[in-house]
Formats: C-alpha cells, sequence, structure tokens
C-alpha cells in the first residue's frame, strides 16, 4: 500500500489538526455527493476507500486518545447528515434545521457545522450569533470559499460598508460617449465639415 | 418604538418628502378624531414608517388630496385617503404601544417621572381600552412581546440578539400581518423583523451611559462586564451590531415588491437608519434638538 501521507498529500510531521482538514477536503472532493460531477463514480470510490484507509492509518499510528481509529467516520456520517439540513435551510424549514444541528453533539461539530449554525441565525435575524458561528467556521478551515464569503459579506456591514444606494443605471457609459461622437460627425459632415476625419 | 426610524431629508425628493408628510398628517388627524386631540402626541416616525409600508403593499391605491389643519391653517397639506384601514391600524398600534411605554416608565423611573405617569394614566389607560376593543390583533403582539421581553430582562445570560427578539418579532408581526399567503410573506417578515431589532437596539444604544449610571437593563452592558472597557468601547461594538442589522434590512427590501412608494422607503432604510446610528454613536447631544416636519 501507499504511504498514507501521500496519498493524504501531507508531510510526516503533520499536526493532527492538518491531517483532519487534509482528510476533510478530500473527503469533500471525492466523498459520495460529488461522485458523477466530473469524477467517474468508480475511481471517486476507490480513491474515498485509499483515503479512508490512509486516515485510519495514520491515526492508528499516532495512538490517537480522541475519537480512537475510526474517528473518521463520524466526519463521514457528518457530511450526509448536513446534506439534510442543507436541504431544509435552502426550503426555508429553518426550525428543523435548527433541531438537527443541535442534536449533533459538541465533540463532533466542525467547521461546517459553525457555518450551517451561522446560516439558521442568520435567516432567523440573530445576527450576533450568526457573526460568531460564521468566524468560529472561518477560523476551524480558513480555506474554505463558502465560509470566507459569508464571513465577509458580514464583516462589511459591521462596518457600515453595505450597500446604501440602488445602483444607477442611467449616466454615461462608454457606449453613450461614441454614439454621441458619432452623431456629432454626421452632423458636421451635414453641414459640410468633417469632426472625424477618418469616417 | 420610539422615533428612531426616520427618513434623511437631505437626499429626499420633494414628492417623497410630500407622500411622508402627508402620511403623517394623516395619521396625526387620524390619532385626534379616533381618540382625542391630546392622543396626537402618541404619533412618531416609527409609524409613519409602517404606515407607509402597509400602504405600498395594498393593491388599491391610496389618494391624497390637499386639505388644512387647525395647527398651521396657512398652509395646506397632503391628506392621504382609501387606506384600507391602514391609518386606523396605526393609530390604535399607536394609542396601545404608548399605554406599555408609559406603564415601562411608570417602572423603571424616579419620584418625579413617577408622579407624571400617574397624572398621564387614567386618560391613556381610556384610550388604550378603546385600541384594545378595536384592534385585538395588535393588542396580542404587543402584549406578547412586552411580557417576552421582561422574562428576557431578567435572564442572567441575556444575549444581544435574545433581548431583541420580542421587539423585532413584533414588529415583523405588526408589518407582515394580512400578507400571510403571498409569496414575498418571508421577506417581508424579515425585514420587519430586521427594522424592529434595529429600533430596539438604537434605543438601547441611546440609553446606554444612562443605565450604566442606573444600573438599568441594556443589552450592550454584556460587553462591559466582560473586560471592563469604557462607554466609547462599548459604542464601537454597538455600532457594529446596529450596521450589521441595518445592513440586514437594506439587502431584504430589494426581495419586497412594493407597489409604490418605493424611493421613500428606500430613503429611510439605506439613508435614514445609517444617519440615525452615527447619529447617536458619535455625539449623543445631536439627537435631541431634531426638528420636526
Amino acid at each position: 500500500m501507499n504511504n498514507p501521507y501521500e496519498v493524504l498529500g501531507i508531510p510526516e510531521y503533520a499536526t493532527e489538526e492538518q491531517i483532519k482538514s487534509a482528510y476533510r477536503e478530500l473527503a469533500r472532493k471525492y466523498g459520495d455527493e460529488n461522485a458523477g460531477a466530473g469524477i467517474p463514480a468508480q475511481f471517486a470510490h476507490r480513491k474515498m476507500q485509499e483515503i479512508n484507509e490512509a486516515y485510519d492509518q495514520i491515526i492508528t499510528n499516532r495512538g490517537a486518545s480522541s475519537g480512537g481509529p475510526r474517528a473518521q467516520s463520524a466526519y463521514y456520517n457528518g457530511y450526509s447528515d448536513y446534506r439534510d439540513i442543507r436541504e431544509k435551510i435552502n426550503s426555508g424549514r429553518i426550525e428543523d434545521a435548527q433541531t438537527l444541528l443541535d442534536g449533533i453533539p459538541p465533540s463532533a461539530r466542525d467547521a461546517q457545522w459553525y457555518f450551517l449554525k451561522g446560516n439558521v441565525q442568520d435567516r432567523r435575524g440573530w445576527l450576533e450569533e450568526a457573526f460568531k458561528n460564521y468566524s468560529t467556521a472561518c477560523n476551524m478551515d480558513p480555506g474554505n470559499p463558502e465560509y470566507r464569503a459569508a464571513f465577509d459579506a458580514m464583516n462589511r456591514s459591521r462596518s457600515g460598508g453595505y450597500a446604501t444606494q440602488k445602483q444607477n443605471d442611467t449616466g454615461c457609459s462608454g457606449c453613450d460617449i461614441c454614439t454621441g461622437l458619432l452623431c456629432t460627425d454626421c452632423c458636421c459632415e451635414c453641414m459640410g465639415g468633417d469632426f472625424i476625419p477618418c469616417c | 418604538m420610539f422615533g428612531y426610524i426616520v427618513a434623511y431629508k437631505p437626499e429626499m425628493k420633494i414628492k417623497d418628502y410630500e407622500i411622508y408628510k402627508g402620511i403623517y398628517c394623516t395619521l396625526c388627524k387620524r390619532l385626534s378624531r379616533r381618540y382625542t386631540p391630546a392622543a396626537q402626541l402618541f404619533l412618531s416616525y416609527d409609524f409613519v414608517f409602517l404606515a407607509a409600508v402597509r400602504l405600498s403593499l395594498q393593491e388599491a391605491c391610496p389618494v391624497f388630496h390637499k386639505s388644512r389643519c387647525m395647527y398651521n391653517p396657512l398652509a395646506k397639506c397632503a391628506r392621504c385617503d382609501g387606506d384600507e384601514g391602514v391609518m386606523d391600524r396605526c393609530a390604535d398600534t399607536a394609542v396601545i404601544m404608548s399605554y406599555y411605554k408609559l406603564l415601562d416608565n411608570f417602572n423603571d423611573g424616579n419620584f418625579l417621572r413617577k408622579a407624571v405617569c400617574i397624572f398621564l394614566y387614567l386618560p391613556v389607560f381610556l384610550m388604550w381600552k378603546k385600541a384594545k376593543k378595536r384592534n385585538p390583533h395588535v393588542q396580542d403582539t404587543v402584549a406578547a412581546a412586552v411580557s417576552r421581553q421582561k422574562e428576557c430582562e431578567k435572564e442572567q445570560h441575556c444575549s444581544i440578539d435574545m433581548a431583541a427578539d420580542a421587539s423585532a418579532a413584533a414588529l415583523a408581526n405588526l408589518m407582515s400581518a394580512g400578507h400571510e399567503n403571498s409569496a414575498y410573506y418571508e421577506s417581508l417578515r424579515r425585514f420587519g423583523y430586521l427594522v424592529g431589532r434595529w429600533a430596539y437596539l438604537m434605543d438601547a444604544a441611546d440609553d446606554l451611559a444612562r443605565d450604566m449610571k442606573t444600573g438599568n437593563f441594556n443589552p450592550f452592558r454584556q460587553y462591559l462586564k466582560a473586560g471592563g472597557v469604557a462607554c466609547d468601547d462599548v459604542k464601537a461594538s454597538a455600532a457594529a451590531v446596529l450596521y450589521t442589522t441595518a445592513g440586514g434590512a437594506a439587502a431584504e427590501i430589494t426581495n419586497i415588491p412594493f407597489r409604490r412608494f418605493l424611493p421613500l422607503l428606500e430613503n429611510i432604510v439605506y439613508l435614514g437608519m445609517k444617519s440615525k446610528t452615527d447619529a447617536v454613536l458619535g455625539t449623543q447631544g445631536e439627537t435631541k434638538n431634531e426638528q420636526s416636519v
């Protein structure tokens, strides 16, 4: 079997946090919900098995006390639960989503949990709690663009930088200027002059 | 609601200003006719905003015509008709809310304030009884919010979100009542919720210095306990909370298909709320001597 560290794409001196985040990244890429989208299902499945084995092996070798050898299964189940919660949020069933989220024990709460919790609170209008949860999600998984976008949007409005004016579509665009010049040229030519010599 | 939701006049067009003034005058007139001329004292711009939102969502177009009023007989002002009960409902809301505010002032105030409250109690009580009978839905909404608010304030670890929830939900209910079956119901509720939340937190931010002295409940005091920071630092944190809330409301207004008065509402939500936030957090004296329309 390959070197488990190579499978996960991390150096051997990586910390536990790094291992976990690398695993999470790969699980997101090859996990069930993504299989079929650009990656052949069979390949994704095989790859996922390989990743699971590598992760297991590293964790067992290190003798990690918390979670034990199959700690990753919590993550993996977590993903399908989250999919369910996301569907509920998208269809506007905020109360149900909140109940499901609160049902996940604190030890199994990862960045995505905090992001979704923040999203639920955002929908309810509890913006302070939402902001705290978004920032926790960003700290736990700094590379995730989804969490980052939500956090940044909220951060912008915290400093008063939200839109205070509707986008105005009146005004002078580039096309208007060109049209104006051409019209001037036409008028000048009618009167015998020439505004733009080349046309 | 305490008169924080106002338009930002320098950026207003005259037509929007006329509408704003017209709604204000109509509400004033309605309060006087439905209750007593003294009831006009209950009118604040928050109710004008509430009326404007409700008017802009109703199907029939309200009609404005010019008429005179006894307080300023020389100038004619626009009077609104065909409002499908919106104005009456807002007038009742103003009376009911003022009654609860009076009770609240009595409980919180010092001796002088208590005396004033006792003096005012009977007339306000009679008007409240009338309003309660006319509009039980509004009464239930406001009463529920008041009792939830009291429970929250007793709680030891009351977060800002929790403290603001009761008032915010009350405005969400008042604003969205009767629109339950429309597609924009959720947006309208969220919009009302955030504006109500903003108004509640503005009141809290405005009272911060006084509450710190007297020891009354204030949701922003939690920032104080944590590190023992000065009042100015608390204000910086409060600004972030208020801006976020106002920003949320500003984002939500685009999702509601208002039939009319959109420039007026946009002025209030985009500019009015922001400038009011700055005014309250910047220099405290500035808001006190603001002139009315």
